[in-house]
């Protein structure tokens, strides 16, 4: 009953989300967002269904939507990074060349697993891999946290709730998708509420900040003058020896 | 257990940076990059001296000391020595935080270049640590045996800082070699 009840008030959740975006009319400045959110509705709805109507093959059919559902968070990642660092051409080519290799890395470890045979039974392999990718998501989010934190890029609002609230959802996924496939059945109970519950954190986050259209700011135009990077760079690394050799020779006399 | 170490880790560090960054966040939001007194000032026209040179020269010689020791009064010689090192410390930290301001405006200034290059980016991060490593040191050495006879210690660190210089000219690309090998052509005489 207090499953249904979790289950109940993250759909209600989602349809906030979806309703307020198609009101606002924002939903198509992130469509990639708001495609994984209308997903996730569906997803919910058939897994309902098929909880009521076939529970014997409930199992099986939540682990197949699970990895698809994993695999379209990358998607959520991918909006986060296009949102915040849309204006920064130089960071968001970096960026997207670790996405990239990040999730090339993590499917080849589970091509080259399969292929080998190592431990192949749906539920477990699939965990595995949905653990794998989640961990490969929480690294890229971390990366862009330092990122905008380093280099203090202004966020919006919206940018901002996903990316907290998808953070601390994948944060909390990560640690309890290694219990589950530490412990196996035993840690089921526990996954049990602890999963949704999480996701309904994570789904209140987005509910406050993505409630109207708070684009990310843009950033002041640096002088002209400074805009070359290589003279950027001399020029700081300039500052730095002349700083050093200061000290040093401070400390000579 | 090893195998789900990893991703405890993974899940914690992020849970980590995630809180730092809403605490800094909320910091800067209320002393914005942009909106700081100091923002007019570009990486160019940047200058590192705290103090004129004759006055730095003077916190760190032994001139004044000599002086003092010479009246032959134990009172007199630890006041001198305890305002000397606090002189000396609060120097220190202005050469710290003007070396934090050049850093700040290379970040604003780069972030939104298109031709941003990682391994420079990493290469200038591990300059301004290590010249901030130094101060620490040089902090540090203060402290313990005040700033007129620093002596080893102050040797010391500065090998170091050399050692660790020459492993960050070798470890990132060589597009700022020449700027690291003539650093010592940089003074601010």
């Amino acid at each position: 009953m207090l499953s249904l009840a979790i289950w109940l008030a993250g759909t209600a959740l989602l349809l906030v989300l979806l309703m307020r975006a198609l009101r606002g009319g924002f939903i198509w400045k992130y469509p990639v967002f708001y495609a994984y959110l209308s997903f996730v509705l569906v997803k919910s709805a058939c897994l309902l269904f098929t909880y009521l109507v076939e529970p014997n093959h409930y199992r099986s059919f939540y682990w197949h939507v699970e990895l698809i559902s994993a695999v379209l968070g990358c998607a959520v990642v991918w909006e986060i990074y296009r949102g915040a660092l849309g204006r920064y051409p130089g960071a968001a080519r970096m960026a997207r060349n670790l996405l990239l290799v990040v999730i090339a890395m993590v499917f080849s470890k589970f091509l080259v697993d399969t292929w080998n045979g190592a431990a192949w039974w749906p539920a477990g392999a699939v965990l595995e891999l949905e653990r794998n990718l989640r961990a490969a998501q929480a690294v890229m989010l971390g990366g862009l946290v330092m990122v905008i934190s380093v280099y203090r890029i202004p966020l919006g609002q919206n940018v901002w709730g996903m990316m907290l609230g998808y953070g601390l959802f994948i944060s909390t996924n990560v640690i309890t998708l290694a219990l589950r496939v530490l412990l196996g059945d035993t840690f089921q109970d526990a996954w049990h509420y602890l999963q949704p519950l999480s996701y309904n954190a994570m789904l209140c986050i987005w509910c406050i900040t993505l409630g109207s259209y708070k684009p990310v700011p843009i950033p002041k135009t640096e002088p002209s003058i400074e805009q070359d990077y290589q003279v950027l760079v001399a020029a700081t690394s300039k500052g730095l020896a002349q700083a050093r050799t200061y000290v040093r020779k401070a400390m000579r006399s | 257990m090893s195998g789900a170490l990893p991703f405890f880790a993974i899940g914690l560090l992020l849970i980590v940076v995630l809180v730092v960054w809403i605490l800094r966040s909320r910091v800067e939001n209320r002393s914005p990059l942009e909106s700081r007194q100091d923002d007019d000032k570009s990486i160019a026209g940047f200058h590192v001296d705290a103090l004129p040179q004759r006055l730095t020269d003077r916190i760190f010689g032994s001139e004044d000391w000599d002086f003092v020791s010479a009246q032959e009064t134990a009172g007199l010689r630890r006041l001198f020595l305890q305002q000397r090192t606090a002189v000396a410390l609060a120097w220190i930290r202005a050469v710290r935080a003007n070396a934090t301001k050049l850093i700040h405006a290379h970040l604003t200034a780069t972030r939104t270049s298109s031709q941003l290059e990682p391994l420079v980016e990493l290469r200038v991060g591990a300059d301004y640590l290590l010249f901030m490593m130094l101060c620490q040191l040089i902090a540090l050495a203060i402290w313990l045996r005040g700033p007129i006879h620093l002596g080893r210690l102050t040797r010391y660190t500065d090998a170091l800082s050399e050692r660790l210089h020459e492993l960050i000219v070798r470890a990132f690309p060589a597009e700022l070699s020449s700027e690291n090998n003539n650093r010592e052509s940089y003074t601010t005489d």
